[in-house]
């Protein structure tokens, strides 16, 4: 068997590295012209128009060859802040506008006013331009825009609604047995700003301070409150995918959404698109726009290659090849002409133009990162408690107005002086720590020990350098970074302050958090190894049928890819559509809307994905046990329960006990389950440790506080750390008790 | 307590009582195990691409078009890309998963059997790598394979993914060579057997149910895996099936159908592998039989 082992690892090995393996790129070396590099998070529609251009360029153009690469949209931004600082990113990329003021200040992409220059501005829809300027300079080419804009199903709903009194009763008469006339998501920013836009509301002062509860804003949370639940034409927690899936189900009248819709609602239902209504003055409802655009990397080589390429891509042939085959909005007016209005997507598309004029584009500033998600907190206590809006929205306002206080204020001056002495200080700790363990253990015994033990260093090794490597030195830089402030790819050292800060709870819940995440990790645990154990022992006894058949089938929710089955787990608990409530009888029982029912609908999910894990080891660790143990114990007259409790507990042990620690750490550090079944509702309460670091990091902004998030992970690691001492002592404690 | 055996009519009635009961409970887990997974089933067997509610997860309309878009898609140069990718996850899962393990039985064995200086300190080491958010450590991770030019190769990718699963499978494999009786090892050490050889001949094939159950582990965390892979990847043909999974996820909309399809097909062989793994479980059993 061993030889076995080590021939497959050699031939695996092999099989990577060789050359001619299919995963390798044909050669492309007899190319002479020079490689251009394309990002883009396209799919669909959108990648193949885009690509089949590429494509197309590639045969006739003569001073470069472009290699596109279509990147998931969920990995999309941090793979371009980490590859283009390392000169691996791309020479040219398409993304939305809105992080270009996080990437002009970290110098991730490069000026574009050369390009983007009088004439080519006036062949633009007007509107778009100033979206891609940030301190004065244009950053990008706009190449499309997108907004929200009212869907109807035809057969509901004949007439476009004009006004928001026609709307709402288009809506009322839509709603009830099961359908709801209006259907958007209105818990997030994003979805609620064309009210709040319409209703004259604002989010920044003309100096650009936030000003998040003027009265304007809390009016239009005040409507949006009317529409869910006065006259409750708007159904409670819906997200995209619901929003879609009603709609092709007939079950939604008018939905708001954006053309990236288009691809899921198909050709199910008779649909036609309008601009959004007017309110009662006759003022237009505003969405945020974006305009997508292309960026020139800040570390490009050829950026007189790169600017070619931008031009082809925001030029007529591609942009009518975006437009007709990709259905997207495009930036370039002259490429509109070139749309067949008899071809089924004209309609959509051309209500999508007209509803750009009256569109604003979301800020590109770092301030407006800090606003989404206390605008959608202040959202879900409004739509969700029903308080009223003037209080989350002055807690958000709060919130809000520090952040962009700290951007203004920059950061802390480091000094020199202060990272010396963390140096000093951090290697003094290390070295008194390993001097101290060699005095514990005695210089001389430690060298005749190590000396006699060889074998056993030769054993340990090859995995020790590995992970030393590829496992430990990210680890070290990792804990590192919480003693520095990172604004833009710049790191400033500012000692213990990231701490400070967390412990002191001034802007953060560190505490409440830790609280949750302590009753999370327990209860879990508990549930996994009860039902695991359970079902283990159930599986085990010998004359059971079909006994294969049940293994498999139990270890199918760990099979899947848990943020697979966590969306699904979502979509089940929703209150008026999902499977529980419509099996339990509960029609409109919101799970997300108390901390005690989201958190059971996060840990009900989360036990049905982890209980496979414990009941897999509980079976492996019942093999081990010897048979006539039992029959022993059987002829002594032991009942079932005293042969668990005496026998099969105590030999599951070994191989349990580090499975309940790591299971322990594992779902201390669970993010999928919480960020995707209760995404932390309601009010964040819900949000453990690991997903409130994450939020530091992505979503809370100045180009990521990842000092912060830093500091967060390292108070994660170092209370895991005194966990497992702990549980290791007890343990050896129970070990040293027992006979 | 009712279980107890008191021989007899009785007893032969409990027992079938008891088994009644258990398939009733074993029935019952099922339906809640596979429901959810319906669902990824219905949505994959639905000729559409939206997020699919309500009650019953069987699907109204069947076709077979999801799997068919997605397995057989081809990129624009006309090569079957769907099948490179497949490669690139067998390969990339299958040699870390052989590295991670290789390295884990060693290691885990010398845990196991050996007092030396630095044996605590070694376990703690590979217990804390669990405890630090992933996360954090991307960047730097990043960074490091750039300078080791592993960047964007599989060979780094599954070093990566070997390195990350080695904690784990010697906490498995130690807790196990743990329960091996060692009156074997010092018998085959009076025969004069060096201590590679009682590792090769003796420990290892009486560990084979928990050196497959860590493959099994290892090999499903690199299957499974996608942030890594699409962050370290930089080309369609270097991609592995979880990245190509979260490409049909958009910023506000998904490609429901092909998304289910695509979960379909990715959790397919893992399922697989379970099964015959698990028949290797059960040989190991009766295999064990010299353990009392």
């Amino acid at each position: 068997m061993a030889e076995r082992l080590v021939a497959a690892v050699l031939v695996a090995v092999a099989l990577l590295v060789a050359p001619g393996a299919p995963a390798q790129e044909p050669p492309a070396d007899d190319d002479p012209r020079p490689e251009l590099v394309l990002w883009h998070a396209y799919r669909a529609r959108e990648q193949e128009a885009l690509e089949r251009f590429v494509v197309e360029l590639n045969q006739r153009e003569t001073r470069f060859r472009v290699t596109v690469l279509a990147v998931p949209y969920d990995a999309y931004l941090d793979k371009i802040t980490a590859a283009i600082p390392r000169g691996r990113g791309p020479d040219v990329f398409v993304a939305a506008h809105d992080t270009i003021g996080d990437w002009a200040e970290a110098k991730t992409i490069d000026t574009v006013d050369d390009v983007l220059d009088p004439p080519m501005i006036a062949q633009l829809q007007p509107g778009l331009v100033p979206a891609v300027l940030y301190r004065g300079h244009a950053w990008g080419v706009p190449l499309a825009f997108k907004s929200v804009a009212l869907w109807r199903n035809t057969s509901l709903v004949p007439e476009a609604p004009t006004t928001l009194a026609e709307l709402e009763a288009a809506a009322k008469k839509n709603t009830g047995d099961g359908r709801y006339g209006l259907v958007y998501e209105n818990r997030l920013f994003y979805f609620h700003a064309p009210f709040l836009f319409g209703m004259g509301g604002r989010i920044f002062d003309d100096a650009g301070r936030p000003t998040l509860d003027r009265p304007e804003n809390v009016a239009s949370v005040r409507y949006a409150q009317r529409l869910a639940r006065e006259i409750a034409v708007v159904p409670q927690e819906t997200n995209g995918a619901l929003v879609t899936s009603l709609f092709v189900d007939g079950k939604a009248a008018m939905i708001l959404t954006g053309p990236w819709a288009l691809g899921e609602i198909g050709e199910g239902v008779p649909v036609a698109v309008s601009p959004l209504p007017r309110t009662a003055d006759g003022k237009p409802l505003v969405p945020f726009l974006s305009v997508e655009a292309a960026f020139i990397s800040g570390k490009t080589q050829r950026r007189e290659l790169a600017v070619e390429l931008v031009r082809a891509l925001a030029g007529a042939e591609c942009s009518r090849r975006r437009l007709v085959d990709g259905a997207q909005p495009v930036a370039l007016r002259a490429a509109w002409a070139t749309l067949d209005d008899a071809s089924k997507d004209a309609p959509m598309l051309r209500a999508f133009l007209a509803q750009q004029r009256d569109a604003i584009p979301t800020p590109n500033s770092p301030a407006m990162k800090s606003v989404w998600s206390p605008f959608d907190l202040a959202l879900g206590a409004a739509l969700g408690q029903g308080v009223d809006p003037q209080v989350p929205l002055q807690e958000a306002q709060a919130k809000v107005a520090a952040v962009v206080q700290a951007i203004e204020t920059g950061p802390q001056t480091g000094s020199s002086e202060g990272f010396a002495i963390f140096v000093v200080v951090t290697a003094l700790l290390l070295g008194g720590a390993v001097v101290f363990g060699v005095a514990r253990y005695g210089p001389a015994r430690l060298v005749r020990d190590a000396a006699a033990q060889k074998a056993a260093y030769l054993y340990v090794a090859p995995a020790m350098l590995g992970m030393a490597l590829l496992v430990f030195v990210p680890f070290a830089v990792g804990i590192g970074m919480g003693f520095f402030e990172h604004t833009w790819g710049s790191y400033t050292f500012v000692g213990l302050e990231n701490f400070r800060r967390i412990l002191a709870g001034g802007d953060s819940r560190f505490f409440a958090t830790l609280g949750m995440t302590v009753l999370w990790t327990a209860s879990n645990v508990v549930l996994h190894v009860v039902l695991g154990v359970a079902l283990a022992l159930l599986l085990s006894q010998a004359r059971l049928r079909f006994r294969a058949l049940y293994r498999v089938l139990f270890i199918v929710p760990w099979a899947v890819p848990n943020y697979i089955t966590a969306l699904i787990w979502k979509g089940m608990f929703h209150p008026e559509l999902g499977a529980i409530n419509q099996a339990l009888h509960l029609p409109g029982f919101s799970w997300m809307n108390e901390t005690w029912s989201a958190f059971l609908a996060n840990l009900i999910t989360n036990t049905w994905l982890g209980f496979p894990f414990m009941m897999v080891i509980a079976l492996g660790g019942l093999t081990s046990i010897p048979k006539d143990l039992y029959e022993a114990a059987a002829l002594d007259g032991a009942s079932a329960w005293r042969r668990f409790t005496s026998i099969t507990l105590p030999l599951l042990m070994p191989t349990l006990a580090p499975a309940i620690v790591l299971g322990t750490v594992w779902t201390f550090n669970m993010f999928n389950v919480i960020y995707l079944v209760s995404g932390g509702a309601p009010q964040g309460s819900t949000d453990i440790l690991i997903t409130e670091a994450f939020r530091w990091a992505f979503e809370r902004g100045q180009g990521g506080a990842f000092g912060y998030a830093a500091a967060y992970s390292t108070l994660v690691f170092l209370m895991l750390v005194g966990y497992t001492t702990a549980a290791n002592r007890v343990a050896a404690k129970v070990a040293e008790v027992r006979p | 307590m009712s279980a107890r055996d008191d021989g007899g009519m009785a007893g032969a009635r409990s027992s079938l009582l008891v088994g009644l009961a258990s398939h009733a409970l074993l029935v019952a887990v099922g339906v809640v195990v596979l429901y959810p997974v319906l669902w990824v089933l219905r949505m994959a067997l639905t000729p559409s691409q939206s997020f699919a509610s309500g009650l019953s997860p069987i699907p109204t309309t069947v076709s077979l078009q999801n799997f068919v878009d997605v397995v057989g898609h081809h990129d624009l140069g006309g090569r079957w890309i769907f099948g490179v990718q497949l490669y690139n996850s067998l390969a990339v899962s299958a040699v870390s998963a052989l590295i991670g393990v290789a390295l884990a039985t060693t290691a885990a064995y010398a845990f196991s059997r050996f007092a030396f200086p630095g044996k605590r300190l070694g376990m703690g080491a590979l217990l804390l790598t669990q405890m630090f958010p992933g996360t954090m450590m991307m960047i730097p991770l990043y960074i490091l394979l750039d300078e080791l030019h592993l960047l964007d190769t599989q060979l780094g990718l599954s070093l990566v993914y070997a390195t990350t699963s080695i904690p784990f499978s010697t906490w498995l494999l130690k807790g196990y060579f743990d329960t091996i009786p060692i009156d074997l090892e010092e018998a085959a050490r009076m025969d004069g057997a060096s201590t590679a050889r009682i590792f090769w001949s003796i420990i290892l094939p009486l560990a084979r149910p928990a050196v497959a159950i860590t493959f099994l582990f290892s090999f499903m965390q690199a299957w499974n895996e996608f942030i890594l892979a699409a962050k370290l990847m930089n080309s369609e043909a270097s991609y592995t099936l979880p990245v190509v999974l979260r490409g049909f996820v958009g910023d506000k909309s998904t490609a429901w159908g092909h998304f289910a399809a695509g979960a379909t097909v990715v959790s397919a062989p893992v399922m697989v592998l379970f099964f015959f793994l698990q028949r290797h479980l059960v040989e190991g059993l009766t295999a064990g039989g010299v353990k009392g």
